[in-house]
């Protein structure tokens, strides 16, 4: 049994190890929802939006609102705060995410694995990742042992 | 003899004391700083109207000596007519005159239109209906005040806007400017 996959091609024992190796950002990125970490990548995307796009009022409202509205369970309004606007990259993947249908776009961040990409085109999610609430992070690997 | 003849010319009755009437001035009139003013205000009304009424109206009312030039009186008349509490109190017995003329001007007014070969006859109708019956007109002002929740909502929106983009981080300044927003089925 222990042979068998458990999560990602990795078995049960595998997976763990995985997870005690995890350290300082990677261990922010696995273990931060995956809700909460589209939440970061989408006020990324609202940021450009805001700055580069003609709209309404009620529509520049409307996007303040829904970033204000991601500062929940983890993610503080610090964290919101220094997320800096995405690129053209950035942007172009997050239309194709936001194009696919939720429960896709959600599988697109599962492990964090989209949004390590979107934090190598803009390093400002990993600082928002860092000021946001997610207990000790540890500094070393965990061993079995530790 | 003829003088005789002449009738005996009858005694002529006596005058009956006049009723003591308590009209009072205006407060311009009182205003004035003696009587002397006002007794040249006055005259201003009752002399021959034309070139030297101002100094006659002046000599009425005692100013001067009776050894005053012409050029003195002339003087005296020119700063009289000229002082603004003579002014005021001029303008306030203008008002009066006039406003005491009207029962004249009505009974006028009354002959005119009782007389139809008199020439201004139509018109003298037309002017009592117009005051009896005046045409009504009726003069729609409308006021527009935009006063719709939208509306008011812009400065509080604007301001909003302000507080969350820089709770978000983010410049207002930098933001491109807003689309004026189009009323809903409009042309």
């Amino acid at each position: 049994m222990n042979e068998e996959v458990y999560a990602n091609g990795r078995t049960y024992a595998e997976h763990c190890a995985w997870l005690g190796s995890l350290t300082g950002n990677e261990y922010r990125i696995v273990h931060m929802p995956i809700g909460h970490l589209m939440s970061m990548a989408y006020v990324s995307y609202f940021k450009y939006a805001l700055l580069n796009c003609e709209m309404t009022a009620a529509e520049r409202l409307r996007l303040l609102d829904g970033i204000a509205k991601c500062v929940h369970g983890p993610i503080t309004s610090e964290a919101i705060e220094v997320i800096d606007p995405a690129c053209a990259t950035a942007l172009q993947i997050l239309k194709e995410i936001n194009s696919v249908g939720r429960e896709r776009a959600c599988q697109a961040f599962h492990n964090g694995d989209c949004f390590r990409i979107l934090a190598r085109l803009n390093p400002s999610l990993l600082r928002a990742l860092e000021l946001c609430r997610l207990g000790p992070v540890p500094e070393r690997p965990q061993t079995a042992a530790s | 003899m003829k003088s005789a003849d002449k009738p005996k010319r009858a005694k002529r009755r006596e005058l009956e004391p006049l009723e003591p009437i308590d009209a009072k001035d205006g407060p311009k009139m009182q205003a004035l700083p003696s009587d002397r003013h006002r007794a040249f205000v006055r005259a201003l009304y009752t002399v021959r109207p034309g070139h030297g009424a101002a100094v006659k109206a002046a000599k009425i009312a005692a100013f001067g000596t009776p050894q005053s030039s012409p050029q003195s009186m002339a003087t005296i008349a020119s700063r009289l007519m000229h002082d603004d509490r003579v002014l005021d109190a001029i303008r306030e017995e203008d008002e009066k005159h006039i406003r005491a003329s009207a029962p004249r001007a009505i009974t006028a007014l009354s002959r005119l239109i009782e007389d139809p070969r008199h020439k201004d006859h139509a018109r003298g109708i037309g002017m009592v209906l117009d005051r009896v019956h005046p045409a009504e007109t009726q003069h729609r002002l409308t006021v527009e005040h935009d006063a719709t929740p939208a509306y008011k909502a812009t400065a509080d929106v604007l301001e909003r806007i302000a507080q969350l983009a820089a709770k978000a981080g983010i410049d207002v300044s930098k933001m491109p400017p807003l689309i004026e927003a189009k009323p809903v089925g409009g042309s």
